[in-house]
């Protein structure tokens, strides 16, 4: 069983340390690494006053949760007519329940304000 | 413009005096002046650039990858912060350094420019400790050397993350001498200071008449505009036609050729995309363009209209405030002349 792999878990072992090899020797060889100024961010000549990492608000977010639940939806009631038709009431249950988990979803998007036209 | 192998990537570090003239290089098939030194081979630094911009020169000319060449065009004092080949002639002369320049450290990288600053981050990162970030979670500590982003309240309500930078005084979209501290709440502005420096001795000579001054210095402003807007060969053109604008020059063909590049302007769609932005004293950036485009036209045919100054510099702030960056930056490029207020005004 373990021989099967051993081929390519070797091959996989060997790729590793080449391409390792290759970074080692490359970060110690070359003239070109890059150097602390030009890690910094090219603002014109002048380095940022805070670091980059900040929180900022992602405005299409309440769009998204719709957009989401609304297509989900949509994506399982297609094949879901198809099962409805052999199955009758029970499909109707379990896609009645499915329907309610999705609109809490919805009530929310609507709490947060994404069906006010603005 | 077209990309070829034997385009001469080129930043440019330009002082007030010499960023108009330096706007003329557009127009030279063989010379790209690219947005970021990253791109570069080699750095053009133009004119005066202040003694108090020396650093921000170093910065940028370590920006560039090595190997780098640097061509100084008429500089006040002999490249007193960059050792760099001196160019005094014009347009032409300047190209063929920028050529050579290139050619020779290609050809022997050991000729290339060697980095100005020291190769050390402001603080090395040692995780959370007095030395490293310092802080918990997304919150406090000095990672790298800088502070971490402080919160300030946003247009929803909320409190979020404010990041602080200090634009230029060498940023492509900016026009020369131009310094721009904002305070972003994501990509939008919540804060903006304008520092705007002239120099104090232009070291390139305009036209004698006032009427072809004006239209080349506002051609060169289009040019620039057309550049940030990402219209280069737009921008190529007008440069180029900038460059013709001289006392010898017939003016008849000028005011052709001008009527033709607005037409090809109106037609980019660019007039379209300001409409309704950057609106101060009442007039938005597409009316800005138009007027800009019409008082090129007047200066080249001799008949000036009554110049109204430039707008007044809180007003330039305030219209700038609540923008995306983008707009900050389309809307600096639609005015034709900054008032000039002291470095030492307010901004770092």
């Amino acid at each position: 069983m373990l021989t099967a792999f051993l081929s390519s878990l070797t091959v996989s072992v060997a790729a590793a340390l080449a391409t390792a090899a290759c970074l080692v020797v490359a970060r110690r060889t070359s003239p070109y690494r890059s150097t602390a100024p030009q890690r910094v961010p090219v603002l014109g000549g002048l380095e940022p006053a805070t670091h980059a990492w900040s929180r900022f608000h992602v405005r299409y977010y309440p769009m998204t949760l719709l957009f989401i639940a609304f297509e989900m939806e949509m994506m399982f009631m297609y094949p879901w007519a198809v099962v409805f038709v052999e199955e009758g009431v029970t499909a109707l249950a379990e896609m009645g329940m499915f329907l309610a988990i999705l609109s809490v979803g919805v009530v929310y998007g609507w709490r947060e304000g994404a069906f006010r036209w603005q | 413009m077209a990309v070829t192998p034997h385009d001469v990537p080129v930043a440019v570090a330009a002082g007030a005096d010499a960023w108009g003239p330096v706007q003329d290089l557009r127009g030279v098939p063989g010379v790209r002046l690219v947005t970021s030194p990253r791109h570069a081979t080699v750095l053009l630094v133009a004119g005066t650039v202040p003694e108090a911009d020396g650093e921000a020169l170093q910065r940028v000319h370590d920006q560039l990858p090595r190997p780098r060449a640097v061509v100084a065009w008429r500089p006040a004092q002999a490249a007193a912060d960059v050792p760099a080949r001196v160019v005094d002639g014009g347009r032409d002369a300047t190209v063929t350094a920028l050529r050579e320049a290139q050619a020779t450290v290609l050809a022997d990288p050991a000729r290339g420019s060697d980095d100005l600053l020291d190769d050390t981050d402001p603080n090395e990162w040692r995780g959370i400790g007095p030395f490293g970030q310092g802080g918990e979670g997304m919150m406090g500590g000095t990672p790298y050397g800088r502070p971490m982003a402080m919160t300030g309240g946003d247009r929803d309500g909320l409190a979020l993350d404010q990041l602080e930078l200090t634009l230029g005084p060498f940023f492509d979209p900016l026009p020369g001498g131009c310094r721009l501290a904002v305070t972003l709440q994501g990509e939008v502005l919540q804060e903006a200071h304008l520092v705007v420096r002239t120099a104090d001795h232009d070291r390139f000579a305009a036209p004698t008449d006032e009427g072809l001054a004006t239209a080349r210095r506002l051609l060169r402003r289009a040019a620039h505009g057309l550049h940030v807007a990402g219209l280069d060969a737009l921008a190529a053109r007008t440069a180029a036609l900038a460059a013709r604008v001289t006392d010898a020059a017939d003016r008849r063909a000028l005011v052709r050729d001008t009527r033709g590049l607005g037409r090809r302007i109106r037609h980019s769609g660019l007039l379209w995309t300001l409409r309704g932005v950057g609106t101060i004293d009442g007039v938005d950036a597409a009316g800005r363009w138009r007027n800009r485009l019409d008082t090129i036209a007047a200066g080249l045919d001799g008949d000036m209209p009554a110049a109204s100054g430039p707008p007044v510099m809180p007003a330039v702030e305030d219209a700038l405030v609540g923008m995306t960056l983008a707009d900050a930056m389309a809307t600096l490029a639609s005015v034709d002349a900054l008032q000039a207020r002291p470095a030492g005004a307010g901004a770092s």
